[in-house]
């Protein structure tokens, strides 16, 4: 396990058994993960894959002035809801973020206990007025959210930079 | 009706397996003359009904056991999720959009059920397990237009 760390608002999420996890911030590195050759550049990248407690996912965070990007890939289910949900409250705890922005562009599957954590976030970040958005879903992946009535509370948009730019 | 297939699967009732179960019944489906945006509706119906047992029947008991059958007919697919947990005290509550027993949860389940099959049916005695059917047709949905045509 490798563990690069610059920004001090960021650490590895405790309590995860038989992981592996990279984390880095504003560095370049280039490692070998499951033997296979990764580069990570200029971002606070959280690798990890849960040996027998459900599918990989992957989660990308990226802090931009008080705006906490995320960009889980893999699928969020039940088997990672508790590992996501973790991540997602201790950055929000030791960073400066009001408002959440999630890429689900390399999401490709969503089942509602992969929304609640979404959902949960929103609850929390919007008693405080922050605001939540959701760029760029798969077809799919947005008819379940479309279902559930998410938008309703949550803006979409087609891309990052237009919700950054909502937050304004 | 004739039966083409049929499988029949037996897991613990741990988180992992909910990836594992829906997978499986979507790789069984695809016998069938499914359309991907099928197969992905499949999945999270299968999601939803095995992340139930797991959290609520078994109260997140590792130790216990879900079945699933599923059978295929040349025009639809039959799945049965059981298991032999708590059951469900009002079935017609908890059938309900946004009711949930757990405050921290959306109560949805049933709803993308609902939603994402052709047929949907919850059987549950309290203290004797529950079993949830369901169906998807092939072909019920219109042909889609993309946007080149
Ligand atoms: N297999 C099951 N065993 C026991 N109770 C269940 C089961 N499935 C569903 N329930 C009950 O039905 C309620 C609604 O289920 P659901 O719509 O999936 O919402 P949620 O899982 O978010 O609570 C649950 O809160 C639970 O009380
Ligand atoms: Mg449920």
């Amino acid at each position: 396990m490798a563990v690069l760390r610059k920004d001090p608002a960021y650490r590895l999420p405790g309590g995860c058994v038989g992981c592996y996890g990279f984390i880095a911030g504003r560095f370049d590195i280039t490692c070998l993960f499951k033997k296979n050759l990764v580069r990570f550049s200029s971002k606070l990248i959280i690798q990890l894959t849960k040996l027998g407690r459900g599918a990989p996912v992957l989660l990308d965070v990226e802090l931009k002035e008080n705006t906490l990007l995320v960009r889980p890939s893999g699928e969020l289910d039940l088997g990672v809801a508790d590992y996501l949900r973790n991540t997602l409250e201790e950055t929000l705890d030791r960073g400066q973020a009001r408002n959440l922005v999630v890429n689900l562009a390399k999401v490709s599957f969503i089942d509602s206990s992969g929304l609640g954590v979404l959902l949960g976030r929103y609850k929390r970040l919007s008693k405080s007025g922050g605001k939540v958005f959701i760029v760029s879903p798969q077809p799919h992946v947005r008819k379940v959210l479309e279902l559930s009535g998410i938008f309703r509370i949550m803006n979409e948009c087609p891309s990052e930079k237009e919700a950054l730019r909502k937050i304004g | 009706m004739r039966l083409i297939n049929q499988m029949k699967l037996e897991f613990l009732s741990i988180t992992a397996n909910v990836a594992f179960a829906r997978v499986t019944v979507a790789a069984f489906a695809s016998q069938l003359d499914f359309t991907l945006a099928d197969l992905e509706e499949i999945k999270v119906a299968v999601s939803e009904a095995v992340g139930n047992s797991i959290i609520h029947g078994y109260e997140n008991a590792p130790d216990k056991f879900i079945r699933i059958i599923a059978a295929l007919m040349p025009e639809e697919l039959e799945i049965i999720i059981e298991d032999d947990g708590k059951g469900i005290e009002d079935l017609n509550k908890a059938l309900l959009p946004a009711y949930s027993t757990d405050a921290e949860r959306l109560g949805l389940g049933f709803v993308f059920m609902k939603s994402f099959m052709d047929g949907f049916h919850v059987e549950s005695v309290p203290g004797n397990g529950t079993k949830v059917s369901l169906c998807k047709r092939v072909g019920t949905r219109l042909a889609q237009v993309s946007p080149e045509q």
